[in-house]
């Protein structure tokens, strides 16, 4: 019986490794995730126990904080590993339902939550530029690139490009180019996760900090790509949990249904109606306006369902396709494919991403359509002198004012903090309090999730590529983990620095990052990809072209076009890099037969993974001369 | 494994079903805001049909593009032999 059992054991291990399809997957997972979500939602019950039986509110708020980052640290620790397939692919064992959950969760982020919920408040229907932009950038990414970048396997993007054309430059100059939105990315999450933190516990910022920093290298630094993925696996369910429990508590009082993402067209209609009979202007801004709110304290702008009172049309469009083409090629988010056990699983796994980011989105549309509401029937129209506790709360934390002394106030003198609307909607509804500390749990989560998984990304860039970069065969085992290791920490404490120090909304650096994303690894990706005779120097000049145009939109477009669509400012440089590749390529002669070879591999699914098969290969050549 | 032969018409299958994929979602993308304030004027479960369309349309037909690339694509890849299991 046992020699029956270990027999088949067997043949199911051979066939896992021949076919890449059918890797092990562990059974276990759904158990294992299914105690983190119970351990989350005893933390908060329990948070409600003491909070009702008098327990002082600071502690509690303490205590929800910490309590679901031991978790998160404890699934980091329990993921260390010292093998490099695990450090940099997880295994490629993760399922796509979990690698779409993380890579949906790591791209909207903090921000994506925290300031889209912010957005929709100020700005209603032109706010939807940049979250709907995102969703498009995961359909994008389905089909241009996910299945090839999978079938290549590589641990970075920088590796993918230099292989498939076959030059170190390339791998070089993607590694640079990439670790400038990378960077920027990571300090903007970063900053809004010491806003957040500081906001729910009251820590000084180098403890926030500290504590940040910690936690994302407990999640990445012992397991990799393998602690990233798990652990922003427990953070997408503490995420969603906490806005869907929330949204779905609000959505009983203003609707008398849980399902606040479906129920809140009525309560937006009867804004529109308030909005109507305050003779709210429904002008439209010239077509090329941006004018999205920064962060600090601003008015709603508009009619909430009505489009185009902040953002022109040409502005909403551009900003949209610069969202999806900057999400669509992102590369700290196309790596993550390389976790699952085949293309087929990688294509599946954006479905996923499109459902887990697009659920916390609308869920965000509705918290932010109850706000607006409450704003409307409790505060417009009363004078400076009969303000709601809650919104006297906010005042005296500098996160709400009243701009104007006029008896009746109107929805332009009521200016809220853009990044304070998704937390204040609790108390507005005066709800208790554990819910605002479960939404600061999960925007907490969200930017986690982001910035672990960025920094990773940025940390095995600079230890594959430009540390590693000369050669393709990696330093052994040990040495190799040493490096990402040490990587992803440096990366990691450089940012942190520039948190501290650099001043600038966090929204915006997002921006500016998947615009510098949409000028520099879009076109390269798609021509890579999808132009056989694209060649290294056609390759090379381009993206350093797009990255130059975006640079230049960014650093002399911002203040010569203040008010500009600023996010399509960074993404001039797509379509010159586009120019550029193509019109090299058909001058710039003909790549090596190995290339096209290369080409014409990626492009079917089935096989064994490149990347593994060029390693297995140096392995085996290795051995052969140390005989 | 996909035949030598088979490699070309794979490709160009692969090439018609990123067509039939994404030229219809990018035209949704950048058509329905433009309509956004005529289709204000019509509600859908409550809400203003030009609101519901860029939030929550949006979502639906991206989820409806990629399900049904993910289904095509492998439907595409088994006819030619170059699916994983093959």
């Amino acid at each position: 019986m046992v020699g029956w059992v270990s027999l088949a054991c067997r043949a199911r291990l051979v066939m896992a490794v021949s076919n890449p399809g059918t890797r092990l997957v562990n059974r276990r997972l759904g158990a294992y995730f299914g105690i983190f979500a119970s351990l989350f939602v005893a933390v908060f019950a329990l948070a409600l126990i003491f909070s009702q039986l008098g327990f002082e509110a600071d502690v509690i708020s303490k205590a929800t904080l910490l309590a679901p980052v031991a978790l998160y640290l404890a699934l980091g620790a329990a993921c260390a590993t010292a093998k490099p397939e695990d450090f940099l692919f997880a295994g490629r064992r993760v399922p796509a339902v979990y690698t779409g959950a993380a890579m949906g969760l790591s791209a909207l982020g903090g921000i994506g939550l925290v300031s889209g919920t912010g957005l929709l408040y100020l700005h209603g229907f032109d706010a939807w530029a940049i979250l709907s932009g995102m969703t498009a950038g995961f359909v994008v990414m389905a089909v241009l690139f996910a299945p090839y970048v999978r079938k290549f396997g590589a641990p970075t993007m920088p590796s993918f490009f230099g292989r498939r054309l076959d030059s170190r430059f390339v791998r070089l100059a993607t590694a640079a180019v990439f670790a400038v939105p990378l960077i920027l990315l990571l300090i903007a999450e970063l900053r809004l996760g010491i806003w957040v933190a500081r906001e729910m516990t009251g820590f000084n910022e180098r403890w926030v900090l500290a504590g940040l920093v910690g936690t994302i290298a407990g999640c990445t630094v012992l397991g990799g790509m393998r602690g990233r993925t798990w652990s922003a696996t427990a953070q997408v369910i503490a995420c969603l949990g906490g806005v869907v429990v929330a949204a779905g508590v609000a959505g009983i009082i203003m609707t008398n249904l849980p399902i606040a993402q479906m129920s809140y067209g009525p309560v937006l209609r009867g804004i529109g109606n308030q909005e109507a009979a305050l003779a709210i202007s429904e002008a439209q801004v010239a077509p090329l306006a941006f004018n999205l709110a920064g962060a600090g304290l601003a008015a709603p702008v508009g009619r909430m369902a009505e489009p185009f009172a902040s953002m022109g049309v040409a502005s909403f469009i551009l900003t949209m396709l610069t969202m999806m083409a900057g999400i669509a090629a992102a590369p700290w988010l196309l790596v993550s494919c390389g976790a699952t056990p085949g293309v087929h699983a990688a294509r599946k796994s954006l479905s996923w991403a499109v459902l887990f980011a697009g659920l916390i989105m609308i869920t965000a549309s509705a918290m932010a359509v109850f706000f607006r509401d409450t704003v409307m029937t409790a505060i417009v129209g009363q004078s400076a002198g009969a303000l709601p506790d809650w919104f006297n709360a906010l005042a005296a934390k500098e996160l709400a004012r009243v701009t104007s002394n006029v008896p009746s106030l109107p929805i332009s003198a009521i200016a809220v903090h853009r990044d304070a609307v998704l937390f204040a909607l609790p108390a507005a509804l005066d709800l208790p309090e554990i819910l605002t500390n479960l939404l600061y749990a999960a925007a907490l989560a969200a930017v986690l999730a982001a910035t672990a998984n960025t920094a990773l990304a940025l940390g095995l860039i600079v230890s594959e590529d430009v540390i590693g970069g000369l050669r393709w065969a990696p330093p052994s085992g040990v040495l190799r983990l040493s490096i990402g290791r040490l990587a992803t920490l440096l990366a990691l404490f450089l940012a942190a620095a520039a948190a501290q120090t650099l001043a600038t909304d966090p929204l915006q650096l997002f921006l500016w990052a998947i615009g510098i994303s949409a000028s520099t690894a879009f076109p390269l990706a798609v021509m890579c990809i999808w132009e056989k005779r694209l060649t290294a120097s056609a390759a090379g000049i381009g993206l350093l072209a797009g990255f130059g145009t975006a640079i230049a939109g960014i650093v002399i477009g911002t203040p010569l076009l203040d008010g500009m669509a600023q996010p399509a400012l960074a993404a001039l440089g797509l379509p010159v890099a586009f120019v550029v590749m193509i019109v090299l390529a058909q001058i710039s002669g003909t790549p090596s037969r190995a290339a096209i070879e290369f080409v014409r591999d990626m492009r079917i699914p089935g096989g064994e993974t490149i990347y593994d098969r060029e390693m297995r290969l140096l392995r085996l050549k290795a051995k052969a001369e140390s005989n | 494994m996909i035949e030598r032969s088979e490699r070309k018409p794979y490709w160009r299958h692969t090439k018609w079903q990123l067509v039939a994929s994404l030229v219809p979602f990018l035209t949704a993308l950048i058509v329905m805001p433009i309509y956004g304030v005529e289709l204000n004027s019509n509600k859908f479960l409550g809400f203003p049909l030009g609101f519901f369309m860029v939030g929550h349309g949006m979502l639906l037909i991206a989820l409806f593009t990629v399900s049904s690339f993910v289904n095509r694509q492998d439907a595409v890849d088994r006819w030619h032999g170059a699916n994983e299991d093959a």
